[in-house]
């Protein structure tokens, strides 16, 4: 899929972190956009609706990834070919346990104020 | 190994002829020197120089903080003492140290002969050295930085902070990161390109790996610090208002830019050490390293993980929960592949059968202190304890647990083994022992009481504190501690010199280690391996007995420096099979020269010598255009033989030769700094206080429009120049017409179109994204007319066209950076303008 062997590692971080900026952005920015609109609660519907979509099709793509990862692991390689894969596969698994893990809380946190 | 093709000389003559092409005269070519081993030592040495003044500045803080109302300093003296001691500590021993240990040992692991780029190591040595001198000039002068090494704002901005204090830590922290960046790019081309023949990715040593990420890891870390001290330079010296609440900025931003950088530090500093575990664990314990695919995942992981949770030292700051469960659950996520690597280890350890000995005394005072730190580590980054714990004693102990444990005790195991390699003689037991112990106990007697005073309530940064408070007699203890530590450092450096001193030399390779920098004498030559090795298994499971003598009879690859040139091999980045021959520049005084111009231009800065700063930087440039000179060849030379029948082409001659990464880096590296200069805007526009401005940073569309043209036209014409080389002077005129145009548009739409940029953040961030891409522009025009000069010389030819090449990606950036900037004002206009409404 991806060919530079150190991008191919990279990719499910990569990812990972790509969701992280756009989640904090979208937050920041609704937040800033909402002042007014914002419940006492410290929420505002649209803009949970928002994160919570962008949420689940990240989770979605990133566990999707890791277990094509893991069929491409386990065809059978030898050397640096196997080796790109295998470490490959770990680094999708930490982002499919890193994504819901750190994501998680944009559908029932409280969104803006503190 | 491979046969030689070549005439065999025996390796005593080997030897000499290498020398006489690698090595360093003593006397005042030392000054010139760019070889790896001698740049290396003296990067430690002057690191450890600085380990000794910031341990000065500790004990005079221990010992005024040991009883209560002390009289010993007052409160500025203690200020410039913290602020001095964190700053050298952070900038100028920890991570200086470990590039040293980088710079010295990674070739050897490597099998090679020297890093990417000596004369950088060189210029990357004395910006180091020149910066970190500054610090200790304004210290002696009283002119200290002293609003804490993380200088939050407004503490540092110009209305608390009006001396010069601020200046200096901004400028001189800034000119030693230079090193940190330019000793990122040399690792990376390092480890990726200058490897033995048959080392692919899977057959690295352990801390190939570890470096590899550190650096990547340093890449995008600097640069928004660096943004972060110019735009707050910016701010003190020109009153361009960033942080500046009354006019639209927002001392924030300066936390989420140096945290941005400044967790990432952390695990900059930590992981070059667990490479170090890494690689002396397995000779220790007799066994393999356990679970090398896991650790390089893991190693993966860290890295991106530690950047999503810098916001973590800003719980305090009043942050939405849903952010804020985003940083906390990456600070504790991070912990998992922290412990896979303390699990890879203790697999090591329980396959094999540990012998006792000074380092592996050092690795199990690395473990306990290591573990202590991230416990209370997990303890902080609970939002609700740390809003309990902040800024008391509590987080300097756990700091300190991390910092001293997780690098100082690794790096003193490290240097336990690695010194038999540096001298070539073996340690004087004795005292070893005793001072372990001392530095042990002393250092959790000090480090420990904090942790209760800190639980206690005692702030950190206080130089006083009342009778009644009760936390003298812990603070007594810990500075008892520090005294005992203290000597026990002492004894540790009276054991090195005595090393030296009386060590017996004795066989090469005293762990029985199975990596490449055993293949070769002790201390080691000027040039490492007397002809290079390939290799057939993973790097850390060699036999370098063997191979040393092989390689040293010159069976290897480049045995025969019949071309009187510094050569090496250059490997597919992936395979490791052998590409090109890198031919090195010889040794030069212009590094320390270029570094001394740019030390100048930081003091110009300093001294609001304004007039002076045009100049500098110009020669800054000019002397680095003098580099070039060196390695650049006239005519084309043709396919080298290398050995073993082998031939390759020199790297002048091939499609990606180093310096075409480094661009790639170094762009990298400037991106990063763009994208946290416009991550600050938005930043600004989202939380500041005082928006929307009363006036919106507007301009016409004209110049914009006229700026983006010519910046396409540059990256076209730059194309076509390096298509077409050598005939390509007008082509490289076209483009140098075409920056010039774009500069000139940028620097007049930042200077004379915008309202003006000290009215508010909105313009003024709008300002520094124009002259941020003016700059690269006129640097652009730079490139090419260099790129012209080179033809003109004859440097160029259909083959050698690299000097081309590298101009096609700086304009190519500078087009997609540039197209940014000149939409910039249209976005931040509208922002300020509708949206805030
Ligand atoms: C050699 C023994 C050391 C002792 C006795 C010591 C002692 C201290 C003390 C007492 C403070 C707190 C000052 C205050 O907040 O009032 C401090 C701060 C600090 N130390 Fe150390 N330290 C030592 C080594 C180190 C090392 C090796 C590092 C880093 C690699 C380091 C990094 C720092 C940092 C970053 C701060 C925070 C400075 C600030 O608040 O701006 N220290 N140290
Ligand atoms: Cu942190």
């Amino acid at each position: 899929m991806i060919n530079n062997p150190l991008m191919s590692i990279m990719a499910g971080l990569l990812l990972w972190s790509v969701v992280f900026v756009v989640l904090y952005g979208v937050q920041a920015t609704g937040c800033h956009l909402a002042e007014d609109k914002v419940s006492a609660l410290g929420d505002w519907p649209g803009l949970r609706a928002t994160l919570t979509a962008l949420f689940l099709v990240s989770f979605a793509a990133v566990v999707l990834f890791y277990f094509l990862a893991r069929r491409r692991h386990r065809r059978p390689d030898t050397g640096t070919e196997a080796f790109r894969r295998e470490v490959a596969m770990h680094v999708w698994l930490a982002a499919a346990i890193a994504t819901p893990f750190c994501f998680g809380g944009v559908v029932w946190l409280s969104l803006c104020g503190t | 190994m491979i046969e030689e093709d070549m005439k065999q000389p025996s390796p005593v003559a080997l030897h000499k002829a290498l020398e006489r092409v690698w090595g360093t005269p003593p006397g005042l070519a030392r000054l010139a020197a760019v070889n790896h081993n001698i740049l290396g030592k003296r990067f430690m040495l002057t690191a450890l120089v600085f380990f000794a003044v910031g341990g000065l500045l500790a004990m005079l803080i221990r010992t005024q903080l040991a009883s209560s109302e002390s009289a010993f300093m007052d409160a500025e003296q203690y200020a410039q003492s913290f602020t001095m001691h964190g700053s050298i500590m952070m900038f100028l021993f920890a991570i200086p140290f470990f590039e040293g240990v980088a710079i010295y040992l990674l070739p050897k692991l490597l099998g090679t002969r020297d890093l990417a780029f000596p004369r950088l190591t060189a210029y990357g040595y004395w910006c180091y050295l020149f910066g970190g001198g500054t610090l200790i000039a304004a210290l002696l002068g009283g002119v200290a930085p002293n609003s804490g090494w993380f200088m939050y704002p407004p503490l540092s901005s110009n209305s608390y902070s009006p001396g010069i204090n601020s200046d200096v830590w901004l400028l001189a922290i800034t000119f030693v990161e230079i090193s940190a960046l330019s000793a990122a790019i040399e690792i990376m081309v390092t480890v990726l390109k200058l490897r033995a023949a048959g080392m692919s990715l899977d057959k690295m040593p352990i801390f190939a790996w570890y470096m590899l990420v550190v650096a990547a890891m340093m890449l995008v870390g600097f640069p928004p610090l660096i943004i972060g001290s110019v735009l707050l330079e910016l701010e003190r010296a020109f009153h361009l208002p960033f942080f500046d609440p009354s006019r639209g900025g927002d001392p924030l931003l300066w936390q989420h830019l140096f945290w941005l950088f400044g967790h990432p530090e952390v695990y900059i500093i930590f992981l070059p050490a667990a490479g170090a575990i890494s690689t002396i664990l397995p000779p220790l314990a007799g066994a393999p390293l356990a679970g090398y695919r896991m650790i390089v995942a893991a190693l993966v992981a860290m890295a991106f993980l530690s950047f999503g949770l810098w916001v973590h030292h800003m719980y305090a700051a009043g942050i939405p929960h849903v952010a804020l469960s985003f940083f906390s659950a990456a600070s504790a996520l991070v912990a998992v592949p922290t412990g896979i690597q303390i699990f890879a280890w203790l697999a090591t350890l329980a396959q094999g059968s540990a012998r006792f000995s000074v380092p592996m005394l050092h690795m199990f005072g690395f473990l306990c202190t290591f573990v202590i730190g991230g416990l209370t580590g997990v303890m902080l980054a609970m939002v609700p304890f740390d809003l309990q714990a902040h800024d008391t004693h509590f987080v300097v102990a756990h700091l300190h647990y991390v910092l001293i444990g997780g690098f100082v005790f690794p790096m003193l195991a490290a240097t336990y083994y690695w010194l038999p390699h540096l001298s070539g003689r073996q340690p004087v037991q004795h005292l070893s022992y005793a001072a372990f112990w001392m530095v042990f106990i002393g250092f959790n007697v000090t480090f420990f009481a904090m942790h209760l005073t800190g639980l206690r309530g005692m702030p950190r940064r206080i130089f006083e504190y009342p009778i009644e408070s009760g936390w003298e007699t812990l603070n007594f203890i810990s500075s008892m501690g520090s005294f005992v530590m203290a000597m026990g450092f002492a004894l540790v450096a009276l054991d090195f010199i005595l090393l030296f001193r009386f060590g017996r030399r004795r066989r090469r390779n005293p762990w029985g280690a199975g990596t490449l920098e055993w293949a070769m004498a002790t201390p080691p030559p000027s040039y490492n391996f007397a002809s290079l090795p390939s290799i057939e298994r993973r790097a850390d499971l060699l036999d370098p007995d063997r191979l040393g003598s092989q390689l040293a009879s010159g069976k290897g690859y480049l045995g025969a420096p019949n071309r009187g040139r510094m050569e090496l091999l250059a490997v597919e980045m992936i395979s490791g099979n052998p590409e090109h021959v890198v031919r090195l520049p010889r040794r030069t005084f212009l590094p320390i020269w270029t570094a001394a111009a740019t030390g100048c231009f930081f003091l110009s800065l300093l001294f609001k010598l304004y007039w002076l700063t045009p100049i500098t930087f110009a020669s800054v440039i000019l002397l680095f255009l003098l580099w070039s000179g060196d390695t650049a060849e006239k005519t084309d030379v043709g396919d080298l033989p290398v050995g073993g029948g082998l031939k390759l082409p020199p790297h002048g001659e091939t499609a990606r030769p180093p310096s075409w990464w480094a661009m790639v880096f170094a762009l990298a590296a400037d991106a990063t700094a763009f994208i946290s200069l416009l991550f600050g805007c938005f930043f600004l526009w989202v939380s500041a206080p005082n928006w929307p401005p009363q006036q919106l940073p507007q301009v016409a569309l004209a110049g914009p429009a006229i700026a983006a043209i010519a910046l396409l036209v540059a990256a076209w014409a730059g194309r076509s120049a390096a298509a077409r080389s050598p005939d390509a002077i007008g082509w490289l005129a076209l483009t140098g017409f075409a920056q010039l145009v774009a500069a000139a548009t940028l620097t007049w739409l930042a200077v004379a179109a915008l309202p003006d940029p000290r009215s508010h953040a909105a313009v003024s961030s709008v300002f520094v994204v124009l002259a941020y891409a003016g700059l690269r522009s006129g640097l652009g025009m730079v490139i090419s007319g260099y790129g012209i000069w080179r033809i003109r010389r004859g440097y160029v030819s259909e083959r050698r066209n690299v000097d081309l090449r590298l101009g096609v990606l700086w304009h190519d950036y500078s087009a997609v950076a540039g197209l940014a900037a000149a939409g910039f004002p249209f976005v931040m206009a509208s922002l300020a303008g509708e949206l805030s409404r």
